[in-house]
């Protein structure tokens, strides 16, 4: 394995305007993802959590560019080989996809690919398994169709749809949830990308169904060498999933470390207040709860201070309130926090 | 043993569809008693919430009952003409439900639906109806000064705090409360759980949690039900579910369930789907996904057992019983 991370993340913004009427320039911005900076090696896989309306589905659109980023820098490894055919200009064996158009984007997809939340709506229902899975493909003009049938019956084996005849010419609504969801997991490893955005791929999942599917695209990424980026709410199943987590509040990354480092050793208070939220199932364990005051808000012009200031139970006026959100710092051992008590 | 508040009997209920009959609920008994939270875990198509509303008698009417009786005292809600069954529900049985968005009339203000529901009622009106509003705001942790206020302008963990003002408005026996967090994020669910504990405590009234979520249910449940494809496989105290489950289905259940605490453990895997309840599977309705089924499971349906009192589980293999 190389040491190179595969995607290097700086600086990453996305403000969404605020608009007030048709014709009127819009002046507020929600500031949905405001400087985020990150690094997934090959292979790895990186949780990114946080509440409904943090950011981080955003930030796994910008990644996979389906969402233009207002500023920052998205570097992402590539083969020389690679780039040369796709003809992307490569600046010491990235390239930045922030400023891809055209054809050099279309080509970058290939590398990229992503699993949504909800299976029953990301799929054509007019479409056959085989067509879905092949989509791909054919977008990138990639095989024939001879080439492109067998792919897909191997995709479809890997993903534990056997045998995979009796699945090609099905139609989504005759699948399980479950199964709809490896459908996705075939569709997005087809052309062999190196890095897969996965949204809460599982949250719509049963308990019996969604372990399996767990395992299977930890699997996956092993025999293929995939890195994920895995957005989810869930903590206990992000500790299943990814090597390390970045917790994410109003568009910041607030704390970010190995998942167990993180999950045993919290360190900034709105991590503190997050996992002591989260439900044990074990009655017999008693925990301390952090209780944080107020609700998460949207981050409109959010002034320049902490953002999470109003609600945190240590924060020390004159020092949190009088200059920017805090950087994130790395407090030792790759433990990073943004926090100016911690 | 005090009498049960409520006392689920033999209950069998139906969906007539085009492609046949779907068995939602099959031949479910459990007695609910004063003060205590039962929690109903299961998972899409348990039947878990079908059951909550074949005791509320609020089912489609596709929904057929085919069996059974649900005892209040010695009423059987089930028998009850319509008329008759509006004299419980609300005012003895309560229900919170999952969708709290679609609860709340967009176009009254908050406020005075509570009221309405109270006249509707006849158990308050007017001023006095005004003034119980406030004190059930007070309750459930919203400012009263909310309640002249629309839902739209509420969050979700508000309008989920008025929805259990609203059910606990005409003082019911038992509440029924139906995924009420599922879809809140953890720190707006865990202070909405704590506030419903604390007024449930407070008012004495027994409540029936459902839930997919055993994490969420290991916190808030003195006694606990597991559901599996329209069955109720095993009851017991919340300790004898957690700490000796019986039923292999619970007991694959909680090794699946990932958690934050305590050492990482390896999670395990059940195969196959969810069975289709147009044709549930024969005997034991988990033996085709179950890793200790024999021919037995497959002919069979097991009766319940007692391992330990009020725990019952039925399950031809329970675990600890290894042949």
């Amino acid at each position: 394995m190389s040491p190179e991370p595969l995607l290097k993340v700086d600086g990453l913004q996305k403000w969404f305007p605020v608009s007030k009427g048709l014709f009127k320039r819009a002046r507020d911005f929600i500031h949905a993802v405001d400087g985020v900076t990150f690094t997934i090696m090959p292979g790895e896989s990186m949780g990114l959590v946080g509440e409904s309306g943090c950011g981080k589905t955003t930030t796994g659109k910008l990644l996979v560019r389906l969402l233009d980023p207002t500023a920052g820098k998205i570097h992402f490894r590539m083969d020389e080989e690679d780039a040369r055919e796709e003809g992307v200009v490569l600046e010491d064996g990235y390239v930045d996809v922030a400023t891809l158009k055209g054809k050099a984007l279309k080509n970058f997809r290939r590398h990229v690919q992503m699993i949504f939340q909800d299976p029953y709506e990301s799929m054509n229902p007019r479409l056959t398994i085989y067509d879905i899975v092949a989509e791909p493909m054919a977008v990138q003009g990639i095989g024939t169709v001879a080439e492109r049938e067998e792919r897909v019956a191997e995709m479809l084996n890997h993903v534990g749809l056997t045998p995979p005849e009796s699945f090609l010419f099905r139609y989504p609504h005759e699948l399980s949830g479950g199964q709809r969801q490896r459908v996705a997991i075939a569709r997005a490893l087809i052309i062999n990308p190196s890095f897969v955005v996965a949204d809460e791929p599982t949250s719509m999942l049963d308990v019996s169904v969604r372990t399996g599917v767990m395992q299977l695209m930890q699997d996956l990424a092993e025999q293929f060498n995939i890195s994920y980026l895995y957005i989810t709410h869930d903590l206990a199943v992000a500790r299943y999933m990814c090597n390390k987590i970045a917790v994410m509040y109003l568009g910041k990354i607030v704390e970010m470390a190995e998942t167990e480092e993180l999950l045993h050793n919290p360190l900034h208070p709105y991590t503190k207040a997050l996992l002591s939220a989260v439900p044990i199932p074990d009655p017999t364990y008693k925990r301390e709860v952090i209780e944080i005051r107020g609700s998460v808000s949207t981050p409109i012009n959010p002034p320049p201070r902490c953002r999470f200031y109003n609600r945190c139970p240590i924060a020390k006026e004159g020092v949190c309130d009088v200059q920017d959100h805090p950087p994130l710092e790395d407090k030792g051992g790759g433990h990073y926090v943004a926090c100016y008590l911690v | 043993m005090p009498e049960p508040v409520i006392s689920v009997d033999h209950v069998t209920m139906h969906y007539t569809t085009r492609k046949g009959d779907v068995h939602a609920v099959d031949d479910v008994s459990f007695d609910l008693y004063p003060g205590e939270v039962l929690g109903v875990v299961g998972e899409s198509g348990s039947g878990k919430s079908s059951l909550a509303f074949t005791l509320m008698r609020l089912l489609p009417e596709n929904a057929h009952i085919k069996g059974g009786h649900v005892w209040m005292g010695d009423v059987d809600l089930l028998a009850l003409p319509e008329e008759e069954v509006r004299k419980y529900r609300w005012k003895r049985i309560a229900m919170i439900f999952q969708a709290a968005m679609n609860t709340l009339n967009p176009v009254y203000k908050v406020g005075d639906q509570i009221i309405e529901a109270m006249e509707t009622h006849g158990v308050a009106y007017g001023e006095e109806a005004r003034k119980r509003v406030a004190e059930l705001f007070e309750m459930v942790g919203l400012d009263p000064a909310l309640m002249d206020r629309y839902p739209h302008e509420y969050s979700g963990g508000m309008r989920q705090r008025a929805i259990i003002a609203m059910a606990l408005s005409c003082d019911p026996d038992v509440l029924i409360a139906d995924e009420p967090t599922t879809a809140l994020d953890v720190i707006v669910q865990h202070r909405i759980l704590q506030e419903l504990l604390k007024v449930q405590k407070r008012l004495g009234m027994a409540m029936i949690y459902i839930t997919h979520d055993i994490a969420v249910v290991a916190e808030v449940s003195t006694r606990i039900a597991v559901m599996y494809a329209g069955k109720l496989v095993e009851i017991g105290s919340t300790e004898d579910i957690f700490l000796r489950p019986k039923h292999r289905y619970t007991e694959a259940l909680l090794s699946a369930f990932p958690s934050i605490h305590g050492e990482k453990k390896q999670l395990l895997t059940i195969p196959g789907e969810l069975p289709n309840l147009l044709d549930p599977p024969s005997g034991c309705r988990f033996h085709p996904r179950c890793a200790y089924a024999t021919g037995i499971c497959k002919e069979k349906e097991p009766d319940y057992r007692t391992f330990n009192p009020g725990h019952m589980a039925a399950c031809w293999h329970p675990v600890g019983e290894e042949s």
